[in-house]
C-alpha cells in the first residue's frame, strides 16, 4: 500500500471510528435517560463448575448465560461508569489512530525518521499499555458496584470478585476481568521499538554531514 | 572550524578533476564538492583512504589544523 493510500485509509478509519464511538456514547447514555432499561454485561464464571445452571428466579435482574453475567437495570452510577468507559476507550482508540495517521503522513512527506516519529511511537506504546489498565480499573469499579448491590439483585446467589474464594455449599458466580493482555504486550514491544528508533534517529543525526 | 580541507590544492597538484576523483573514490560529486569547500562535519576513514589512494598522498596533505584566534 502506498503511503498516500495509507494516510487516506487511516483518515477514513479515524472518521468512521469517531462516528461509531459518538453513536455508541449516544446509545449508552441517551437510551436509559429516555426510559430504556440499562443493559450491562460482565464476563463471569459459575462456581462450582459442575453445578447445574443457576436458577433465573434467584437472580432478580441478572441473567447468566455462556460466561456472561447480564444485568437489566442499574442506577445513575452504573450509567455514568458506562458513559466514562465509552469515552475513555474512544479517547484511547482515536488517539492511537490519529498518531498512526500522523506517522504515515510523515512517511508520505519524506520525513520517516525524526524525533517526532520516535515520540509518536512512544505515545502509541503508552496508550496501548493504558488500554488494559483502564479495563482492569473499569472492571474493579463495576465489581465494587455489583458486590455492593448483590444482595438486592441476586439474593440466592453469591457474587464474588475475581480473587475471592468461593464459600462451600451455595452457588456462586465469580466475576472476571476482561483485560486484553495482548494489547499491553504489543505496547511493551512498541516501547522497545520506539527506544531503538530514538537511538537510531540520534545516530543518524550524528552522521549527518559526514562524507 | 579549525580543520581546513585542502583537497582542491592536492587535486590541482595532481591535475585531477572532481569528476575523475569522484569516479575513482566512489563518492558523489556533490559530496566531494561539499568536502572540497569544507562544508561537511566529518570524513569517514574509508573515504579518506580512497582519496589518499586516488591522489597518492597522505591525510595530512588534504587536511590542515589551523588554530582559531579569537
Amino acid at each position: 500500500m502506498s503511503p498516500r493510500m495509507l494516510v487516506w485509509s487511516l483518515g477514513a478509519t479515524l472518521t468512521l471510528s469517531a462516528l461509531l464511538f459518538a453513536a455508541a456514547f449516544v446509545i449508552a447514555v441517551a437510551g436509559p435517560l429516555l426510559g430504556e432499561p440499562l443493559l450491562s454485561s460482565w464476563p463471569a464464571v459459575q462456581l462450582p463448575a459442575d453445578e447445574a445452571p443457576l436458577s433465573p428466579d434467584g437472580m432478580a435482574q441478572f441473567r447468566f448465560t455462556q460466561g456472561v453475567l447480564q444485568l437489566l437495570g442499574g442506577d445513575g452510577w452504573l450509567l455514568a461508569l458506562k458513559a466514562v468507559d465509552v469515552l475513555v476507550v474512544a479517547a484511547l482508540a482515536l488517539a492511537i489512530l490519529e498518531l498512526l495517521r500522523r506517522f504515515a503522513s510523515g512517511i508520505r512527506d519524506g520525513r520517516p525518521f525524526g524525533d517526532h516519529v520516535a515520540r509518536r511511537l512512544r505515545c502509541i506504546a503508552w496508550l496501548l499499555i493504558a488500554w488494559p489498565l483502564w479495563q482492569v480499573l473499569h472492571a474493579a469499579l463495576a465489581q465494587a458496584w455489583l458486590l455492593a448491590h448483590a444482595g438486592r439483585l441476586a439474593p440466592d446467589t453469591v457474587l464474588l470478585h475475581t480473587f475471592a474464594t468461593a464459600p462451600p455449599g451455595s452457588p456462586a458466580v465469580r466475576l472476571l476481568v476482561d483485560a486484553d493482555i495482548g494489547t499491553a504486550a504489543a505496547g511493551i514491544v512498541l516501547l522497545v521499538v520506539a527506544h531503538a528508533f530514538a537511538h537510531g534517529v540520534a545516530q543518524r543525526r550524528d552522521l549527518e554531514g559526514i562524507v | 572550524m579549525p580543520i581546513v580541507v585542502t583537497l582542491d590544492v592536492m587535486m590541482a597538484r595532481r591535475k585531477m578533476s572532481l569528476n575523475e576523483l569522484s569516479a575513482r573514490v566512489g563518492v558523489s560529486i556533490t559530496n566531494l564538492s561539499l568536502l572540497k569547500n569544507g562544508k561537511v562535519r566529518g570524513v569517514r576513514f574509508s573515504t579518506l583512504e580512497a582519496i589518499c589512494i586516488a591522489l597518492d598522498c597522505q591525510p595530512g596533505d588534504i587536511l590542515e589544523f589551523a588554530k582559531e584566534t579569537t
